[in-house]
């Protein structure tokens, strides 16, 4: 909507004073990745680099959260967050969650509330991750939509971009000093870009496809490679389905209380054998390649017709946390040769 | 505006347990306020702090003072449900999913086919047939069951549905019968397809019970000349939400619990695995 810049030192400053009044989480170094902290005193925060290691659903769905009761108790709204350095990926895994427990015909009050009272702000990663592929989805590591505000780095200052009237007003309660943004500026942060892009391509030229990754998926059900994948290398883990930002399954869990009960909802994984079981012992997915499958199948086919475009933004987190050592990109890009033939 | 959660059961009291058979119970719930279903719709029961599963009401849409489910004794949640008294309080989700479209079966011959417990929703499908039975030609209601204790309903089976009216015509067959007891058929329950004396090509068939019954009942009928579009499936699956959510309900690229329970087989019929 607007662009601004500001001195880094300056907008860090501002963020600060805002952590005072409201939960607002940043990036930190933890480990060989980025976590979220919850800021309060001044801290060094990660402003751009990479996604973190842990999903963004964490803020949206939790692995377990109570749901529901009996008897019924009142909703409460949740309270107003603010999340800071936010990458493309992650903005745009939300749109598969949005899609289900937003703007589906059936909406999540939970979920909507958590995502109505958070402000997002997007930032570029400047650093890929040796597992991201978003290149190979035709994505890019900066946010182009779906921020309330983004920011870019411009040598000292950052380049802050508003993307909805509620990061607007956001941007103006920080009472900043803003700058013009000059035709420079957008050329330096163009150039930045086109940089982490060619990282991005560097990265991923043994795994570079030709067909999209949806139109490979829905002509492969009979490829070899889900059973050398799937049933061979998957040692059935979850990381793949609990680590990543589109996963949403879940299951409940009904405990008993005094006069009545607490339901939990639950992060489930259909990689699981007894995701789809019935109680008859029945289940459609009965091999453990079947399933993997189907992780694939629900992204790429299924989810892409309904919303048009992947739910994997190649964030890579699946490739990082597998214990089997399957790297998604050689999954698809061994499908692809086989259906080539 | 208050927040609507889905999630969310809403109490009702168990008003009745009729024992149908060794493992089937029906329970008579009364229905909350504004609570309506259509035939073939299903709903979740939550046993409190023991578990929820989905119900196809088995009772008849018009009843608007309460509900009765027939649930078969599977595992932990409706084992909960048969311990249970009247009295108890149970948490109610629903209506979800598609009814059966009756629009489409205006004007024509009816076959329902049923197997154990996949009779439940087809009684309550019944029950809505018979009250605007003007409006349909011939229904022919065949149910099968393992053995003769196994037949849920008998009282209706046996005496009051043959007698409701000359265009309703009831066929019972039982799989086995050891101390015989049984003076009907003996055979699964594709035995009664044969000689319908329906005109197949103004028919509709709809179809409920275990995965294999289901499937070849299915074959039977499109032996008969059914088309894939005329022939109705109430499917199974895992199910969690009801609503949409969840993904444990997945079949193919629909959801069973949003796009179905009520599939036509033209709808399905190219998906993997659909008998699981
Ligand atoms: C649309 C539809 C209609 C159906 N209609 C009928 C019907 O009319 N009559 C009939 O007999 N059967 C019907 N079924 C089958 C019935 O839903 C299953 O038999 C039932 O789910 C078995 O539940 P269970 O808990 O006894 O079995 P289990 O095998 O013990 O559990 C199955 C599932 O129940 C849930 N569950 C168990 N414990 C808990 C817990 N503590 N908290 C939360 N959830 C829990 C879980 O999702 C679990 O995976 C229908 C199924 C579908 C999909
Ligand atoms: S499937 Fe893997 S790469 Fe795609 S969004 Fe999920 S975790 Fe990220
Ligand atoms: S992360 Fe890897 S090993 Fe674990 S379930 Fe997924 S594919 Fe299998
Ligand atoms: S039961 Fe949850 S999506 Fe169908």
């Amino acid at each position: 909507m607007a662009y601004h810049k500001v001195k880094t030192e300056a907008w860090l400053d501002a963020i600060f004073r805002q952590a005072k009044e409201k939960a607002v989480y940043g990036l930190k170094r933890s480990g060989q990745g980025l976590v979220y902290q919850r800021l309060r005193e001044k801290t060094d925060v990660v402003l751009f680099e990479t996604r973190p290691t842990e999903p963004i659903k964490l803020f949206f769905y939790f692995p377990s959260e109570l749901t529901a009761t009996l008897p019924e108790e009142p909703f409460r709204e949740e309270e107003k967050r603010v999340l800071l350095g936010v990458k493309a990926c992650d903005l745009e895994a939300l749109k598969t969650a949005d899609f289900v427990y937003r703007f589906g015909d059936v909406v999540e009050p939970h979920y909507e509330s958590r995502r109505n009272n958070t402000l997002l702000i997007g930032s570029d990663c400047t650093q890929p991750n040796p597992t991201c592929f978003c290149s190979l989805h035709g994505r890019s590591c900066y946010p182009q939509d779906y921020f309330d505000i983004n920011l870019s780095p411009l040598n000292k200052e950052v380049m802050i971009e508003t993307g909805s009237p509620r990061g607007e007003e956001f941007l103006a309660e920080l009472n900043l000093s803003l700058s013009e943004v000059t035709e420079a500026d957008l050329k330096l942060r163009d150039k930045n870009r086109r940089e982490y892009m060619e990282k991005l391509k560097t990265i991923n030229t043994p795994f570079e496809h030709q067909k999209p990754y949806s139109e490979i998926v829905r002509k492969s059900s009979e490829a070899t490679a889900w059973k050398k994948y799937g049933q061979e290398m998957c040692v059935q883990c979850h990381a793949c389905n609990l680590g990543c930002p589109t996963c949403y399954c879940f299951s409940f869990s009904d405990l008993p209380e005094k006069s009545g009960m607490k339901r939990y909802k639950n992060w489930d994984s259909c990689l699981a054998a007894s995701f789809a079981q019935m109680s008859s012992g029945a289940t459609p997915r009965h091999n453990r390649w079947e399933r993997f499958r189907y992780h694939y199948y629900h992204k790429f086919d299924f989810l892409n017709t309904s919303l048009g475009f992947d739910a994997c933004t190649g964030c890579g987190r699946c490739i990082e946390g597998c214990l089997g050592k399957i790297d998604k990109r050689q999954v698809l890009f061994d499908l692809e040769k086989e259906i080539n033939g | 505006m208050a927040k609507i959660n889905p999630y969310q059961p809403y109490q009702v009291e168990l008003l009745k347990v009729t024992e149908e058979s060794p493992s089937i119970k029906t329970f008579t719930m009364a229905a909350p306020p504004n609570f309506h279903f259509l035939a073939g719709q299903f709903v979740e029961i939550a046993v409190p702090g023991k578990g929820e599963a989905p119900f196809t009401p088995s009772s008849s849409p018009y009843e608007t003072n309460y509900l009765e489910v027939s649930v078969a004794k599977v595992g932990a949640t409706t084992e909960a449900l048969h311990s249970l008294q009247p009295g108890a309080i149970l948490g109610l989700r629903g209506p979800f999913g598609k009814d059966y479209p009756l629009e489409k079966f205006t004007g024509k011959d009816i076959l329902l086919v049923g197997g154990g417990v996949g009779l439940a929703p087809l009684r309550s499908l019944f029950l809505s047939l018979v009250h605007e039975l003007h409006l349909f030609n011939k229904i022919r209601f065949c149910c099968g069951s393992r053995t003769p204790d196994d037949f849920i309903y008998k009282e209706h089976v046996f005496d009051h549905w043959p007698k409701i009216d000359p265009k309703v015509c009831l066929r019972v067959t039982v799989d086995r019968c050891d101390d015989g007891c049984w003076k009907g058929p003996i055979g699964v329950v594709t035995k009664t397809l044969d000689n319908l004396d329906l005109e197949i090509k103004n028919s509709v068939a709809v179809v409920c019970g275990p995965p294999i019954m289901m499937k070849f009942t299915t074959f039977k009928l499109l032996e008969l000349g059914y088309r894939p579009e005329n022939i109705y499936l109430s499917m199974e699956r895992m199910m969690v939400c009801g609503l949409g959510h969840c993904q444990h309900c997945g079949l193919g690229k629909h959801l069973v619990c949003k796009d179905g329970p009520v599939f036509t087989y033209q709808e399905i019929k190219d998906e993997p695995e659909i008998w699981a």
